[in-house]
C-alpha cells in the first residue's frame, strides 16, 4: 500500500473514532459505517479481480465481498429499522436475519478457504516447530473462550428475539471465522519475507477484530455500540489491505516486479 | 558468467520474494521428491520441466493460473541460461 493511501485511511480511521464517540448525527453515523464497508468490499472485489472467475481464491475473495456487501445494501436503505430488531421474528425480522446467516456464512467459508489454500497447495503450515504451532493454537483457543463466553452469556439474557438472535449468530459466526482462521497466523509465519505474508497477516488480524467487536458491543451495549464500531472500521481497514496486498503480490509475481 | 546458486537455490530465489524464503525453499524440497523422487538439493536443468508440472497446482491456488504461467515460464528460463 502506498504511503499516501496508508496515511488518509489512517486519517478516516482517526476521524471516523471521532464521529463514533461523539454525539454525531444519525445520518453522519450511517454514512461513516456505509463508507468502511464500501472500502473493505473494494478491497475484496480488486483481490478478486487479480484472479480469474471460478479460480479457488477467487471464491474466497468473493465470499469475503459477500460478507461486506450485504451490510452496505441495509445501510444504503437507511439501516435495519429499530422497531424490526425489537419486535417479533415475523416479516422483514426474517429477511434481516436470513441476511445474518448468509453474512456469517459467507465470512467463515471466506476465512475457511484462506486457510485451506495452503493445505490445498501440498504445504504444512507450522512444520517447522510444533511447540510454535500448539502455543498459536492455544493462545487462540484462550482469546476465543476469555472473548467468546462473556458474549455469549450477554447475549442469552431476556432481551428482543430478534436482536438477540441476529447477535447470537454474528458471534458463533465471528467466533467460528476466528477458529478457523487460527491457522491463518501459522501460514502467515510461513510465508514470512515473501509478499503473500501481509494478506494472512492482516486477514488474522481482521478475523480477530470481529470477535473483539463482538465482545465489545455485547459489553457496551446501548448507546456504548456506536464506539465499538470503531473495531469493525479497524476491521474494514484490514480487510482492504489484505485485499490490496494480495492483488499487489499476485501481479508483480505476474510481472516478475517484487 | 555462471550463477554461483546451484539450480535448487535459482529456483527458490526465483519464488521467495512471493512466498518467503522458507516456503520457497520448502516448495522446491517437496515438489523434487514427488514429482522427480529426488532431494531438492541434486536437481539437473532436464529436472525443470518435471519440477515446474508439480510446482503448478500449489502457484495457481495462492496467485492464480495467469501468474503461475508465468512464474513457470521464468523458472523454465534458468534451463537455458
Amino acid at each position: 500500500m502506498n504511503r499516501l493511501l496508508l496515511l488518509a485511511l489512517f486519517g478516516l480511521l482517526a476521524a471516523s473514532a471521532v464521529i463514533a464517540f461523539g454525539q454525531a448525527p444519525l445520518w453522519l453515523w450511517l454514512g461513516t459505517r456505509g463508507v468502511w464497508n464500501a472500502i473493505a468490499l473494494g478491497g475484496c472485489v480488486l483481490a478478486a479481480a487479480a484472479f480469474r472467475p471460478g479460480e479457488y481464491l477467487w471464491w474466497a475473495w468473493a465470499l469475503n465481498a459477500i460478507s461486506f456487501a450485504l451490510p452496505l445494501l441495509w445501510q444504503l436503505s437507511g439501516g435495519i429499522p429499530e422497531a424490526v430488531t425489537r419486535g417479533p421474528i415475523t416479516g422483514l425480522a426474517t429477511v434481516v436475519i436470513a441476511s445474518q446467516v448468509v453474512v456469517n456464512a459467507a465470512g467463515v467459508a471466506g476465512a475457511a478457504l484462506f486457510t485451506f489454500a495452503f493445505l490445498r497447495s501440498g504445504l504444512l503450515p507450522g512444520a517447522g516447530s510444533r511447540a510454535r504451532t500448539a502455543g498459536i493454537v492455544c493462545a487462540a483457543a484462550v482469546i476465543c473462550l476469555v472473548l467468546g463466553v462473556p458474549t455469549l452469556f450477554l447475549d442469552l439474557e431476556p432481551g428482543p428475539p430478534v436482536a438477540r438472535l441476529t447477535s447470537l449468530l454474528s458471534l458463533g459466526g465471528d467466533a467460528t471465522c476466528f477458529v478457523v482462521a487460527t491457522p491463518l497466523v501459522l501460514i502467515a509465519l510461513e510465508l514470512r519475507g515473501g509478499a503473500l505474508a501481509a494478506t494472512w497477516w492482516l486477514l488474522a488480524a481482521s478475523d480477530l477484530g470481529w470477535l473483539a467487536y463482538d465482545t465489545t458491543d455485547a459489553l457496551l451495549g446501548g448507546e456504548g455500540s456506536r464506539r465499538a464500531e470503531v473495531i469493525v472500521f479497524a476491521v474494514s481497514l484490514a480487510m482492504f489491505g489484505a485485499g490490496l496486498s494480495h492483488r499487489r503480490a499476485v501481479r508483480a509475481a505476474g510481472a516478475g516486479a517484487v | 558468467m555462471d550463477s554461483p546458486l546451484s539450480l535448487p537455490d535459482q529456483i527458490a530465489a526465483r519464488l521467495s520474494p512471493y512466498l518467503g524464503p522458507n516456503t520457497a525453499r520448502n516448495a522446491v524440497r517437496l515438489c523434487a521428491r514427488r514429482a522427480l523422487d529426488k532431494d531438492g538439493t541434486a536437481l539437473a536443468a532436464a529436472d525443470l520441466p518435471g519440477l515446474t508440472q508439480a510446482l503448478r497446482p500449489m502457484l495457481r491456488t495462492l496467485v492464480g493460473e495467469t501468474t503461475t504461467e508465468h512464474l513457470l515460464r521464468d523458472l523454465l528460463s534458468l534451463g537455458k541460461s
